[in-house]
Protein backbone atom coordinates (compact mmCIF):
# COMPACT_ATOMS: atom_id res chain seq x y z
CA UNK A 1 0.00 0.00 0.00
CA UNK A 2 2.76 2.43 1.03
CA UNK A 3 4.78 1.57 -2.05
CA UNK A 4 1.80 2.34 -4.27
CA UNK A 5 1.28 5.66 -2.55
CA UNK A 6 4.94 6.59 -2.97
CA UNK A 7 4.93 5.62 -6.64
CA UNK A 8 1.69 7.48 -7.19
CA UNK A 9 3.13 10.60 -5.55
CA UNK A 10 6.26 10.39 -7.70
CA UNK A 11 4.15 9.87 -10.78
CA UNK A 12 2.35 13.13 -9.96
CA UNK A 13 5.74 14.87 -9.82
CA UNK A 14 5.61 15.38 -6.07
CA UNK A 15 8.43 14.37 -3.77
CA UNK A 16 7.46 11.72 -1.24
CA UNK A 17 7.40 13.46 2.15
CA UNK A 18 10.48 12.89 4.30
CA UNK A 19 9.72 11.09 7.54
CA UNK A 20 9.68 13.70 10.36
CA UNK A 21 12.40 11.88 12.33
CA UNK A 22 15.02 12.16 9.61
CA UNK A 23 14.69 15.91 9.19
CA UNK A 24 14.85 16.59 12.93
CA UNK A 25 17.87 14.33 13.37
CA UNK A 26 19.62 16.10 10.49
CA UNK A 27 18.69 19.51 11.92
CA UNK A 28 20.08 18.41 15.26
CA UNK A 29 23.37 17.51 13.60
CA UNK A 30 23.63 20.94 11.99
CA UNK A 31 22.76 22.60 15.32
CA UNK A 32 25.52 20.60 17.03
CA UNK A 33 27.96 21.66 14.34
CA UNK A 34 26.92 25.30 14.84
CA UNK A 35 27.38 25.06 18.62
CA UNK A 36 30.85 23.61 18.12
CA UNK A 37 31.73 26.49 15.78
CA UNK A 38 30.45 28.99 18.37
CA UNK A 39 32.49 27.35 21.14
CA UNK A 40 35.59 27.45 18.97
CA UNK A 41 35.01 31.10 18.07
CA UNK A 42 34.69 32.16 21.72
CA UNK A 43 37.40 29.83 23.10
CA UNK A 44 40.34 32.30 22.98
CA UNK A 45 38.15 34.97 24.58
CA UNK A 46 37.08 32.63 27.40
CA UNK A 47 40.66 31.48 27.98
CA UNK A 48 41.92 35.05 28.10
CA UNK A 49 39.20 36.06 30.55
CA UNK A 50 40.05 33.15 32.82
CA UNK A 51 43.57 34.58 33.03
CA UNK A 52 42.25 38.09 33.58
CA UNK A 53 43.44 39.11 30.11
CA UNK A 54 41.71 40.76 27.18
CA UNK A 55 41.06 39.18 23.79
CA UNK A 56 39.64 41.05 20.81
CA UNK A 57 37.17 38.91 18.89
CA UNK A 58 37.00 39.42 15.13
CA UNK A 59 33.34 39.87 14.22
CA UNK A 60 34.04 38.90 10.63
CA UNK A 61 34.71 35.34 11.80
CA UNK A 62 31.54 34.95 13.85
CA UNK A 63 29.81 31.69 12.86
CA UNK A 64 26.54 33.55 12.19
CA UNK A 65 28.20 34.95 9.07
CA UNK A 66 28.31 31.51 7.45
CA UNK A 67 25.66 29.51 9.24
CA UNK A 68 22.79 31.73 8.12
CA UNK A 69 23.40 30.44 4.60
CA UNK A 70 23.92 26.85 5.78
CA UNK A 71 20.61 26.73 7.60
CA UNK A 72 18.93 28.31 4.61
CA UNK A 73 20.37 25.55 2.38
CA UNK A 74 19.24 22.97 4.90
CA UNK A 75 15.69 24.27 4.78
CA UNK A 76 15.68 24.06 0.99
CA UNK A 77 17.04 20.52 1.06
CA UNK A 78 14.44 19.32 3.58
CA UNK A 79 11.50 21.33 2.32
CA UNK A 80 8.16 20.74 4.02
CA UNK A 81 9.55 19.17 7.19
CA UNK A 82 9.68 20.23 10.84
CA UNK A 83 13.48 20.31 10.52
CA UNK A 84 13.23 22.83 7.70
CA UNK A 85 10.90 24.97 9.81
CA UNK A 86 13.42 24.96 12.67
CA UNK A 87 16.19 25.86 10.25
CA UNK A 88 14.19 28.82 8.93
CA UNK A 89 13.61 29.98 12.53
CA UNK A 90 17.37 29.97 12.94
CA UNK A 91 17.81 32.07 9.80
CA UNK A 92 15.13 34.45 11.15
CA UNK A 93 17.22 34.88 14.29
CA UNK A 94 20.74 35.25 12.94
CA UNK A 95 20.65 35.70 9.17
CA UNK A 96 21.20 38.94 7.24
CA UNK A 97 18.18 41.28 7.00
CA UNK A 98 17.35 39.91 3.56
CA UNK A 99 17.71 36.29 4.73
CA UNK A 100 15.51 37.01 7.76
CA UNK A 101 12.76 38.58 5.66
CA UNK A 102 12.83 35.64 3.24
CA UNK A 103 12.74 33.11 6.08
CA UNK A 104 9.80 34.84 7.78
CA UNK A 105 7.88 34.92 4.55
CA UNK A 106 8.52 31.19 3.95
CA UNK A 107 7.54 30.29 7.52
CA UNK A 108 4.23 32.14 7.34
CA UNK A 109 3.45 30.81 3.88
CA UNK A 110 4.50 27.15 4.04
CA UNK A 111 5.10 26.14 7.67
CA UNK A 112 2.27 27.78 9.58
CA UNK A 113 1.04 24.41 10.88
CA UNK A 114 4.37 23.43 12.48
CA UNK A 115 5.08 23.57 16.22
CA UNK A 116 8.30 25.40 15.32
CA UNK A 117 6.13 28.49 14.73
CA UNK A 118 6.26 28.97 18.51
CA UNK A 119 10.00 29.52 18.27
CA UNK A 120 9.43 31.81 15.29
CA UNK A 121 6.97 33.88 17.36
CA UNK A 122 9.64 34.28 20.01
CA UNK A 123 11.82 36.14 17.51
CA UNK A 124 9.16 38.54 16.31
CA UNK A 125 8.62 40.83 19.29
CA UNK A 126 10.99 43.60 18.22
CA UNK A 127 10.62 43.43 14.44
CA UNK A 128 8.78 46.16 12.53
CA UNK A 129 6.69 43.53 10.76
CA UNK A 130 6.43 41.45 13.93
CA UNK A 131 2.90 42.40 15.01
CA UNK A 132 1.36 41.47 11.67
CA UNK A 133 3.26 38.17 11.59
CA UNK A 134 2.20 37.36 15.17
CA UNK A 135 -1.45 38.01 14.29
CA UNK A 136 -1.15 35.56 11.41
CA UNK A 137 0.33 32.86 13.63
CA UNK A 138 -2.29 33.49 16.34
CA UNK A 139 -5.05 33.15 13.76
CA UNK A 140 -3.77 30.23 11.72
CA UNK A 141 -1.76 27.82 13.87
CA UNK A 142 -3.59 24.57 14.63
CA UNK A 143 -1.74 24.28 17.97
CA UNK A 144 -3.24 26.00 21.02
CA UNK A 145 0.18 26.33 22.64
CA UNK A 146 1.51 28.19 19.59
CA UNK A 147 -1.55 30.45 19.27
CA UNK A 148 -1.48 31.35 22.97
CA UNK A 149 2.21 32.19 22.84
CA UNK A 150 1.72 34.30 19.70
CA UNK A 151 -1.04 36.30 21.43
CA UNK A 152 1.18 36.81 24.48
CA UNK A 153 4.14 37.94 22.38
CA UNK A 154 1.87 40.29 20.42
CA UNK A 155 0.66 41.82 23.69
CA UNK A 156 4.24 42.37 24.80
CA UNK A 157 5.23 43.84 21.43
CA UNK A 158 2.41 46.43 21.57
CA UNK A 159 2.77 47.51 25.22
CA UNK A 160 4.34 50.92 24.58
CA UNK A 161 3.04 51.75 21.10
CA UNK A 162 -0.54 50.48 21.25
CA UNK A 163 -1.69 49.78 24.81
CA UNK A 164 -5.28 49.05 23.73
CA UNK A 165 -4.08 46.51 21.19
CA UNK A 166 -1.77 45.05 23.81
CA UNK A 167 -4.63 44.63 26.30
CA UNK A 168 -6.84 42.97 23.69
CA UNK A 169 -4.11 40.44 22.89
CA UNK A 170 -3.25 39.81 26.56
CA UNK A 171 -6.90 39.41 27.51
CA UNK A 172 -7.27 36.81 24.76
CA UNK A 173 -4.49 34.89 26.47
CA UNK A 174 -6.25 35.18 29.86
CA UNK A 175 -9.60 34.05 28.49
CA UNK A 176 -8.60 31.32 26.05
CA UNK A 177 -5.03 30.14 26.72
CA UNK A 178 -4.51 30.63 30.45
CA UNK A 179 -3.49 27.04 31.15
CA UNK A 180 -0.92 26.71 28.38
CA UNK A 181 2.61 26.23 29.72
CA UNK A 182 5.09 29.13 29.84
CA UNK A 183 8.52 28.36 31.28
CA UNK A 184 7.88 27.27 34.89
CA UNK A 185 4.34 28.61 35.00
CA UNK A 186 1.42 29.28 32.67
CA UNK A 187 0.59 31.78 29.94
CA UNK A 188 -2.27 33.03 32.12
CA UNK A 189 0.07 33.96 34.97
CA UNK A 190 2.44 35.73 32.58
CA UNK A 191 -0.39 37.61 30.87
CA UNK A 192 -1.72 38.75 34.26
CA UNK A 193 1.59 40.46 35.02
CA UNK A 194 1.69 42.09 31.59
CA UNK A 195 -1.94 43.27 31.90
CA UNK A 196 -1.15 44.88 35.26
CA UNK A 197 1.84 46.58 33.68
CA UNK A 198 -0.11 47.99 30.73
CA UNK A 199 -2.91 49.22 33.01
CA UNK A 200 -0.75 50.70 35.78
CA UNK A 201 2.84 51.16 34.72
CA UNK A 202 2.62 52.92 31.37
CA UNK A 203 4.12 56.34 30.78
CA UNK A 204 1.53 58.91 31.83
CA UNK A 205 0.07 56.88 34.68
CA UNK A 206 0.48 57.51 38.39
CA UNK A 207 2.92 54.95 39.77
CA UNK A 208 1.54 52.53 42.33
CA UNK A 209 3.07 52.99 45.75
CA UNK A 210 5.87 50.69 46.91
CA UNK A 211 6.18 49.70 50.56
CA UNK A 212 9.27 47.88 51.74
CA UNK A 213 12.47 47.89 53.73
CA UNK A 214 15.88 49.20 52.80
CA UNK A 215 19.05 47.14 53.12
CA UNK A 216 19.30 48.14 56.80
CA UNK A 217 15.81 46.89 57.52
CA UNK A 218 14.30 50.38 57.83
CA UNK A 219 10.76 50.55 56.38
CA UNK A 220 9.99 53.21 53.79
CA UNK A 221 7.70 53.96 50.84
CA UNK A 222 8.02 55.36 47.34
CA UNK A 223 5.37 57.96 48.27
CA UNK A 224 7.67 59.30 51.02
CA UNK A 225 9.51 60.99 48.15
CA UNK A 226 6.53 62.71 46.53
CA UNK A 227 7.64 66.21 45.54
CA UNK A 228 10.95 64.92 44.16
CA UNK A 229 11.76 63.41 40.82
CA UNK A 230 12.47 59.72 41.41
CA UNK A 231 14.80 57.58 39.35
CA UNK A 232 13.51 54.11 40.26
CA UNK A 233 16.12 51.55 39.35
CA UNK A 234 15.55 47.80 39.47
CA UNK A 235 19.11 46.58 39.79
CA UNK A 236 21.53 44.00 41.16
CA UNK A 237 25.29 43.76 41.53
CA UNK A 238 25.22 40.16 40.21
CA UNK B 1 25.59 52.10 35.55
CA UNK B 2 27.13 53.15 38.87
CA UNK B 3 29.30 55.96 37.43
CA UNK B 4 26.29 57.48 35.64
CA UNK B 5 24.14 57.38 38.74
CA UNK B 6 26.92 58.72 40.92
CA UNK B 7 27.27 61.65 38.54
CA UNK B 8 23.50 62.31 38.72
CA UNK B 9 23.69 62.40 42.50
CA UNK B 10 26.38 65.08 42.19
CA UNK B 11 24.65 67.04 39.43
CA UNK B 12 21.35 67.27 41.31
CA UNK B 13 22.75 67.46 44.83
CA UNK B 14 20.56 70.30 46.08
CA UNK B 15 17.62 69.70 43.76
CA UNK B 16 14.37 67.75 44.24
CA UNK B 17 15.76 64.51 42.86
CA UNK B 18 16.42 61.11 44.37
CA UNK B 19 17.57 57.71 43.16
CA UNK B 20 15.71 54.76 44.70
CA UNK B 21 16.84 51.26 43.89
CA UNK B 22 14.96 48.00 44.05
CA UNK B 23 17.70 45.52 44.74
CA UNK B 24 17.65 41.86 43.76
CA UNK B 25 20.96 40.66 45.20
CA UNK B 26 20.99 37.52 47.29
CA UNK B 27 23.24 38.56 50.16
CA UNK B 28 22.46 41.67 52.17
CA UNK B 29 25.86 41.84 53.89
CA UNK B 30 27.73 41.47 50.63
CA UNK B 31 25.52 44.14 49.07
CA UNK B 32 26.44 46.61 51.83
CA UNK B 33 30.12 45.89 51.25
CA UNK B 34 29.81 46.34 47.49
CA UNK B 35 27.80 49.54 47.96
CA UNK B 36 30.67 50.99 50.01
CA UNK B 37 33.20 49.91 47.38
CA UNK B 38 31.19 51.44 44.54
CA UNK B 39 30.12 54.50 46.53
CA UNK B 40 26.45 53.71 46.07
CA UNK B 41 24.96 56.28 48.40
CA UNK B 42 21.31 56.06 47.36
CA UNK B 43 18.69 54.03 49.13
CA UNK B 44 17.35 50.73 47.81
CA UNK B 45 14.38 48.60 48.65
CA UNK B 46 15.60 45.15 49.61
CA UNK B 47 13.41 42.95 47.43
CA UNK B 48 13.75 39.75 49.43
CA UNK B 49 17.07 38.56 48.05
CA UNK B 50 16.16 37.54 44.50
CA UNK B 51 14.91 38.69 41.12
CA UNK B 52 11.53 37.12 41.97
CA UNK B 53 10.90 39.40 44.94
CA UNK B 54 7.48 40.94 45.63
CA UNK B 55 8.31 44.39 44.20
CA UNK B 56 9.89 43.16 40.93
CA UNK B 57 7.03 40.70 40.54
CA UNK B 58 4.34 43.35 41.03
CA UNK B 59 6.12 45.69 38.61
CA UNK B 60 6.44 42.84 36.09
CA UNK B 61 10.18 43.30 35.77
CA UNK B 62 11.82 40.81 33.41
CA UNK B 63 15.12 42.50 32.53
CA UNK B 64 17.81 44.16 34.63
CA UNK B 65 18.28 47.01 34.96
CA UNK B 66 14.76 48.36 34.46
CA UNK B 67 14.49 52.12 34.93
CA UNK B 68 11.49 54.34 35.65
CA UNK B 69 11.49 58.12 35.88
CA UNK B 70 8.65 59.33 38.11
CA UNK B 71 7.93 63.04 38.28
CA UNK B 72 7.34 65.12 41.41
CA UNK B 73 3.60 64.34 41.27
CA UNK B 74 4.14 60.62 41.10
CA UNK B 75 3.46 60.25 37.37
CA UNK B 76 5.58 57.87 35.29
CA UNK B 77 7.36 59.85 32.59
CA UNK B 78 9.88 57.32 31.26
CA UNK B 79 10.57 53.62 31.41
CA UNK B 80 13.18 51.40 29.86
CA UNK B 81 14.67 47.95 30.11
CA UNK B 82 18.42 48.33 29.86
CA UNK B 83 20.17 51.61 29.27
CA UNK B 84 18.34 54.16 27.18
CA UNK B 85 19.22 57.86 27.38
CA UNK B 86 17.05 59.98 29.65
CA UNK B 87 19.31 62.79 30.84
CA UNK B 88 17.54 65.55 28.90
CA UNK B 89 14.13 64.44 30.13
CA UNK B 90 15.43 64.16 33.68
CA UNK B 91 16.72 67.71 33.57
CA UNK B 92 13.29 68.96 32.41
CA UNK B 93 11.51 67.05 35.18
CA UNK B 94 13.82 68.38 37.89
CA UNK B 95 13.33 71.95 36.65
CA UNK B 96 9.55 71.46 36.91
CA UNK B 97 9.86 69.95 40.38
CA UNK B 98 12.00 72.84 41.57
CA UNK B 99 9.54 75.36 40.12
CA UNK B 100 6.65 73.61 41.88
CA UNK B 101 8.58 73.64 45.15
CA UNK B 102 9.22 77.37 44.84
CA UNK B 103 5.58 78.05 44.04
CA UNK B 104 4.48 76.35 47.25
CA UNK B 105 7.15 77.15 49.83
CA UNK B 106 7.46 74.72 52.72
CA UNK B 107 5.63 71.94 50.87
CA UNK B 108 8.69 69.88 49.94
CA UNK B 109 12.22 69.72 51.39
Amino acid sequence: MLLCAALAATALGQEAAEPADASLAAWNDLQTEYQAAMNEYFRPWREARAKGEEYQLDGANHPNKTYGAKFKEFAAAHEGTEGAAKALVFVLRVGTKAEQDEALHALLQDYIGMKAMKDAAGSLRYRDDGAAALRTIAAKSPHAEVRGFAWLTLGQALKETDPEGALAALETVSKEYADQPWYRGTLGEKAEGDIFEVKNLSVGQTAPDIEGEDVNGVPFKLSDYRGKVVLLDFWGDW
Amino acid sequence: MYPHERSLVTTYKDKPFVILGVNSDRDRAKLKERSKEENITWRSFWDGGSTNGPIATKWNVSGWPTIYLIDHEGVIRFKSVGAKPFDDLLRTLVVKAAAAAEATPGKSE
